[in-house]
């Protein structure tokens, strides 16, 4: 089971990437390869929905790292949704969660969006 | 009541009723003969006393003639002149005179009045009494016979009718007295005579106490016999019989008593004697009988003694040999074989308990958990040819990690070589934890073993030592059979010999050593002689070639399974020919380089894949894995754990070991071992130690200021609960555990 990435670029500001299947030093490659374009563009908030996301290696986390850097530069945040247990515990052993803000579900998430860009209006 | 007392009281009881019956039958044949003999004595006696009584009739008839026809003598009793009687009997009265014996005449008139007599005296009429000359007139012939005289004597007469031409004239009587005839007869029977009237008064004889004895037990009613009559130490047979009258009335009894002291005596003497005897022989025939009996009867009853012990189970009483060959003595000698073979069959049986206890101590003396290491594994098995043996296999880890391993063989069999095997072993294992190069520790075995051992017995011994790490043996041999050592194509090929002698022979000796190194998948077989030199029916040898083929071409794949084999076919081969010495062999499995793709041992799963860094395999690898986790059960974390550490692993192995020009290989274990998933990769590139040449990663900073690098191997540390990691034979090892967490 290879790796199949969805991104929902509906939003300016705010990039959706769907991973399903597994992120390991096969696909990560292909991840990065993904993000590169993405992230040249003035992207505040990028998403990684993981509900499909079934394994995770350290290749893949350090494709997540990359872009967390590259994101980082332009003051951009990196969210992570829907974290199984196991891809959970993942980032817990090398203390990365505080790096990223995690939501459990989308709701939880929409109301973080809705809330920054209600910051934003009210500038 | 015992079958001894049962037989001399039938055989007393023959005896005594045969001897009764002879005792009988002699003394009713006494009596007969005795009533023979008094018979015949009666009849003799009677029959003298006739011939006596005839004479003197004869005698008295020879009268007759001249007195009855003297015409005188008759015409003068007619009559009635008595001077003319007398005068004509005058004549006749002198010759009677001159008889022997005292003979008288008498004359009455026919009626009875007296006329003559010879006898001078009172003129009254003595023996003719008128029933006399009655009975004599009615005759009318002369008569004779016995009459009772006028006086009470007895005379015997011949009286003579005479006639005149008128009739009856008178009665002329010759007589004589009985007395006289009495006394004759005593004289010619020489025995002492009584004579005794109807009354038992004794008319003649002398009375005495004599008369008195025999006239207290004479018969009342005599008419004739023989009693016995006992005076004192005397002894007197008494015969009797009647005398009749003239009349043929009996008138008196004569006794004739006869002194049979000497003769009765004798009789008796003998009867008593002969008695005597009977008794004392019938005595001494008992006490005979009893004792033979006795004697006889003695092995029977040892015999039913030791037969009682014998049901209770105690064969030490036993019985002695009567030295005879009748019944008894072939039963005594049959029961003694019997209690023999079951005193035998008993020591036999405590020894087979000693035996079977043996066996187990030695047995229990062998190692029973055999090695499933890492990188080898050991298997051994021994099977004694008697209960016990002298083969012995060990093996230990010694205090460097490295393994040693024996196989022995003792010289002889049985208990001896079982008790010198377990001071061997016990040696060998002693000195090998303190002495670890195996030359100088048989050295030092030998030098042991052949202090005290005055029966020089010996024990052939290889004793090699493996260093499970690079799989170096270093061995020695004490004149043992060389071990084969199998590649991992199959060749078997003898390791060389070190010209050791066998232990234990003498002292001083030295051992030495060899080396060989084990690639991985190679093993080594040890065996003893019990192996090759197994024979079958036809007397033919299994022989090395047998063994070495059966090495060539075995599929086993582990350590246990070839031992199996090779003793499948040296039993094969034997078919039912009893194994003539111990069967002992030890085999061991160095390296992983197991044929196998997975197997259910008994240790676990088990599972191998081969990578090759050539051809994409990471697919296959990954479908492998599946089926293992799905086999083995494993829980979905374990497998994500397990997933995990393998890239990591293998993401470090491509990156730091293997330059990709060149082909590289990596095999991957893995073995489920109760709740432990044990995990050993294994690849032939650079050295890398990703647990120490791989950076430490920075877990504190955030992510996106972290240097790139040591997360995996940070992973695979957080996952496992182990972690190992060596080098050799060219190859890196990695050794993970991770377990399996039960919920």
């Amino acid at each position: 089971m290879a790796l199949s990435i969805k991104i929902d670029e509906s939003k300016d500001t705010v990039k959706l990437v769907y991973l399903h299947g597994k992120l390991d030093s096969d696909t990560a490659p292909m991840l990065d390869q993904q993000l590169v374009s993405i992230l040249q563009g003035n992207i505040k908030h990028l998403v990684f929905d993981m509900e499909g996301l079934s394994y995770i290696s350290s290749a893949g986390l350090r494709s997540i790292f990359k872009a967390k850097k590259t994101i980082a530069a332009s003051q951009g945040k990196i969210h992570l949704a829907h974290l199984k247990p196991h891809i959970k515990k993942v980032f817990e052993i090398i203390n990365a969660l505080p790096s990223f803000s995690v939501f459990a579900s989308l709701e939880e998430m929409d109301d973080y969006f809705a809330a920054i860009q209600y910051q934003e209006m009210n500038k | 009541m015992l079958l001894r007392t049962r037989i001399t009281l039938m055989a007393c009881a023959c005896f005594v009723t045969l001897t009764g019956l002879l005792i009988a039958e002699s003394h009713f044949s006494k009596s007969v003969y005795v009533e023979r003999i008094e018979t015949a004595v009666l009849v003799g006696a009677r029959n003298t006393w006739l011939g006596i009584v005839e004479s003197n009739e004869r005698r008295l008839d020879r009268f007759v003639p001249q007195i009855s026809r003297d015409a005188t003598v008759v015409s003068a009793l007619a009559a009635a002149n008595f001077k003319g009687v007398a005068s004509a009997l005058e004549i006749s009265a002198a010759e009677i005179k001159i008889e022997s014996v005292s003979t008288y005449l008498e004359a009455v008139t026919m009626d009875g009045t007296f006329a003559y007599s010879s006898v001078p005296g009172d003129n009254l009429v003595e023996v003719l009494g008128s029933e006399v000359v009655t009975a004599i007139f009615a005759a009318g012939v002369p008569q004779r016979g016995l009459v009772r005289t006028r006086s009470g004597k007895y005379a015997v007469l011949v009286g003579i009718p005479l006639f005149s031409r008128l009739g009856p004239a008178g009665v002329i009587a010759v007589y004589s007295y009985l007395d006289e005839l009495v006394s004759s007869f005593a004289t010619s029977s020489a025995a002492e005579i009584f004579l005794v009237d109807e009354n038992h008064q004794l008319v003649h004889g002398s009375a005495g106490p004599l008369w008195d004895d025999i006239h207290s037990v004479m018969p009342s009613t005599p008419s004739d016999g023989v009693f016995r009559v006992d005076i004192g130490n005397n002894v007197m047979d008494a015969t009797y019989f009647n005398i009749s009258g003239i009349f043929d009335i009996p008138m008196v009894t004569l006794l004739m008593v006869r002194d049979i002291s000497e003769v009765y005596w004798r009789e008796m003497t003998i009867e008593v004697l002969s008695l005597g005897a009977l008794v004392s022989g019938l005595v001494l025939f008992l006490a005979f009988l009893f004792w033979y009996m006795r004697v006889s009867f003695r092995p029977l009853n040892t015999v039913i003694r030791v037969l009682n012990r014998l049901s209770q189970g105690d064969t030490s009483v036993p019985v002695h040999a009567s030295g005879s060959h009748d019944e008894i003595g072939r039963l005594a000698s049959t029961v003694e074989s019997f209690r023999h073979a079951q005193k035998d069959h008993n020591q036999l049986q405590k020894i087979r308990q000693d035996l079977d206890a043996a066996k187990h101590i030695q047995l229990s003396m062998l190692p029973h958990v055999f090695l499933r290491k890492e990188r080898f594994s050991l298997h051994a098995s021994m099977r004694a040819a008697r209960d016990v043996g002298g083969d012995f296999y060990d093996f230990f880890e010694l205090n460097d990690g490295r393994f040693g391993f024996v196989i022995a063989d003792v010289s002889g069999k049985g208990m001896a070589a079982a008790l010198f095997m377990a001071i061997a072993s016990t040696v060998i294992r002693t000195t090998a934890m303190m002495v670890p190069d195996p030359g100088a520790c048989l050295e030092k075995v030998n030098d042991l073993l052949s202090v005290d051992n005055p029966s020089c017995m010996f024990v052939t011994t290889f004793y090699g030592v493996l260093d499970p790490m690079n799989g170096q043996v270093v061995f020695a041999n004490g004149g043992h059979n060389p071990p084969y050592r199998l590649s991992a194509v199959g060749k078997a090929v003898p390791l060389e010999l070190t010209g050791g002698m066998a232990l234990g022979l003498m002292d001083g000796l030295t051992f030495a050593e060899k080396e060989v190194l084990l690639e991985p998948g190679e093993r080594l077989f040890l065996y003893t002689d019990g192996i090759t030199e197994a024979f079958n029916p036809k007397d033919e040898e299994y022989g090395d070639d047998r063994l070495k083929e059966i090495l060539e071409a075995t599929t086993s794949e582990t350590a246990d399974k070839l031992i199996d084999e090779v003793i499948e076919s040296v039993d094969m081969f034997a078919a039912d020919q009893p194994q003539a010495d111990d069967i002992t062999c030890l085999s061991i499995f160095y390296g992983y380089l197991h044929p196998i793709q997975d197997t259910q041992s008994d240790m676990g799963l088990r599972f191998e894949i081969r990578v090759n860094n050539k051809s994409q395999q990471s697919e296959w690898l990954q479908e492998q894995l599946v089926v293992f986790c799905e086999r083995s059960g494993l829980s979905e974390e374990t497998t994500y754990k397990l997933n995990l550490c393998l890239e990591e692993v293998f993401v470090n192995m491509m990156s730091y070991g293997f330059d990709s020009e060149s082909e590289h290989e990596a095999l991957v274990y893995l073995e489920m071992q109760h709740d432990l998933l044990h995990v050993d990769i294994i690849d032939d590139g650079l050295p890398f130690d990703p647990f120490t040449d791989a950076p430490q990663p920075d877990l504190h900073s955030p992510v996106e200021q972290r240097p790139i690098g040591g997360l995996g191997v940070h992973l695979v540390r957080s996952l496992t609960d182990s972690m190992e990691y060596s080098f050799y034979n060219n190859q890196n090892h990695v050794h993970l555990t991770i377990s399996q967490e039960v919920l």
